[in-house]
């Protein structure tokens, strides 16, 4: 099996003028950056522009460019300013408020993921609903960290607030969750008796 | 015998890369391991599921793009990109955008030096794969059972096999190669160490067994018109030689048989009532309250492997516990280590040192 090559090193050639090396970095985060623009409610055309004019930039400025610890970070954090500025613009919205998806997937495949069909239909389900009344930040949050991978460190610089807000914001969202579900399966334990 | 990872809580589970790639990827090689990794911590289901249902609510929505759509885009990038290049600055640049552009830029810079001390070069993994090289090329062993009874071959990660007669198993000496891998001709009954870092495979010359740690016989014997998997514990691949990419997964007391001539794959629940209750494979090794000597006397004949002791000095010990599927001189640890004895391997025996129990 062959490595891929790294992205730092496509990052490095990209700096240098190579406009292959911006392809497949393109290749490599275009899902990831979608997913996450997609995720302030804004429809998928606007967000494709948004990473189209973020791709551009890179490259009008590829000279002023630095290296970079991780693309993907550099990325997201990126696409998450011009989203806020595409917001600004159109919406004339205020600082703090940005919207969070919380949508569920069409369908969830439980004999797949190795977990009971019951279970999975009613703690999605129980769980949506607790994050739908966390704020945005915490379920912004929750998803750089546990989805995207990110440190608290580079979600901190993302979401332009300190570490320990992040771990808090983290912290609250997760007890807040785990909270309700040692009422949950006990709820659901219930419901299949009667 | 641990199974990376090792969560106490639903975050350190979501946290884990390998437990966030099977749920992004959802690859067939990652199921096995997460199957595995159920069976072997029974008690942490309740962890994964709920870190499951976590995961899916914070992913949410599927995305429906196409490898293809991706594609497109990029193309329509790059041709943006080229366009760009040859007219020069256009309106694009307007004030507000060079704003959002110097944000970022200095952003960027921060990161770099907060991260730069960490960034070392990784030239380290180049000579150990060579070593690996070398040793893979001398060390390979091979042990053949021309008696008349069933043999047990213990390999060097600690799984074990019972290799019928007129049976050969040819395996390396070595254990710090990326897979565990051993050829068969004939008959063997396979209880593999757990390690799902190091696939452990089994080659015959119809059929390609894949398992992570379990337990399962396999038969191939040259003149034979069908070759045959049997899983007793844990779940396990099976690739036909002649379709490597078709693998079948079998679970407990499910088989798989394959006509050589014709590579006819049949699968099948095990038959419910054993041809021979005496094979291993059919064996239960769970005890309650069992005399020691008892559990030893079993072994002795299962394995076919001499177990040297002092009668009289076990007689008071007992052992209660489930010792199925684990391989032989695992079992006989976790024996030793109940009644607080030492074990050796001696002239092809297991001599067991005791001071009683009381």
């Amino acid at each position: 099996m062959a490595f891929p090559v790294q992205d730092h090193v496509l990052w490095k050639s990209y700096r240098e003028g190579d406009k292959q090396a911006l392809g497949t970095i393109v290749e490599r985060h275009y899902r990831t950056l979608r997913r996450y623009g997609l995720k302030f409610m804004i429809d998928e055309a606007t967000v494709e522009d948004c990473i189209q004019d973020l791709f551009l930039q890179l490259w009008q400025n590829r000279l002023q460019i630095n290296d970079t610890f991780s693309v993907k970070h550099y990325l997201l954090k990126s696409l998450r300013s011009h989203v806020i500025q595409y917001l600004r613009a159109e919406k004339h919205f205020s600082h703090q408020e940005t919207d969070w998806d919380t949508a569920l997937p069409e369908e969830v495949d439980a004999e797949t993921l190795l977990i009971q069909e019951e279970v999975a239909l009613f703690q999605v389900n129980e769980l949506k609903r607790q994050l739908d009344t966390l704020p945005t930040r915490e379920r912004e949050a929750l998803y750089l960290k546990y989805y995207e991978n990110l440190s608290v460190c580079e979600i901190a610089e993302m979401m332009n607030v300190n570490r320990q807000s992040v771990s808090n914001f983290l912290q609250k969202a997760l007890s807040k969750l785990r909270d309700r579900w040692l009422v949950a399966p006990l709820f659901w334990i219930i419901c299949t008796f009667f | 015998m641990s199974l990376s990872p090792n969560p106490f809580s639903v975050a350190e589970l979501l946290e884990d890369e390998t437990f966030q790639r099977w749920m992004k990827e959802r690859s067939q090689e990652d199921r096995l391991f997460w199957e595995e990794w159920l069976y072997v911590y029974p008690e942490k289901r309740e962890i994964y599921e709920q870190a499951v249902a976590m995961f899916l609510v914070i992913e949410g929505k599927k995305d429906t793009l196409s490898d293809q759509d991706i594609s497109l885009k990029k193309e329509q990038i790059l041709e943006l990109i080229s366009e760009e290049s040859s007219s020069s600055i256009k309106s694009l640049l307007s004030w507000t955008w060079l704003r959002g552009v110097a944000a970022v830029i200095i952003m960027g810079v921060v990161t770099w030096y907060y991260f730069r001390g960490l960034d070392t070069p990784q030239t380290a993994p180049l000579t150990t794969r060579s070593e690996e090289k070398g040793l893979e090329r001398e060390q390979w062993r091979q042990v053949s059972n021309t008696s008349q009874q069933p043999m047990v071959v213990l390999l060097p990660d600690n799984s074990s096999v019972v290799l019928s007669e007129g049976s050969s198993l040819r395996f390396q000496a070595a254990v710090n190669t990326a897979k565990r891998e051993v050829f068969l001709k004939g008959e063997g009954f396979f209880e593999v160490s757990k390690d799902p870092t190091k696939p452990f495979f089994v080659y015959t010359n119809s059929l390609t067994t894949k398992v992570l740690g379990t337990s399962f016989q396999v038969r191939s014997f040259e003149g034979e018109t069908v070759a045959l998997v049997k899983v007793k514990s844990g779940r396990v691949a099976v690739m036909p030689v002649a379709s490597p990419n078709k693998s079948t997964l079998l679970t407990p007391h499910q088989q798989l048989s394959i006509e050589i001539k014709t590579n006819k794959i049949i699968q099948e629940e095990s038959r419910a009532a054993p041809k021979n209750p005496s094979d291993i494979v059919n064996q239960e090794f769970t005890y309650e309250y069992a005399h020691v000597s008892d559990i030893l006397e079993q072994l002795q004949e299962s394995y076919n492997m001499p177990i040297q002791y002092e009668r009289e000095k076990l007689s008071t010990c007992t052992f209660t516990g489930q010792l199925n599927d684990l391989p032989f001189l695992e079992k006989i640890r976790l024996i030793c280590l109940t009644i607080e004895s030492t074990y050796q391997i001696i002239d092809n025996k297991v001599v067991i040192q005791s001071k009683g129990c009381n």
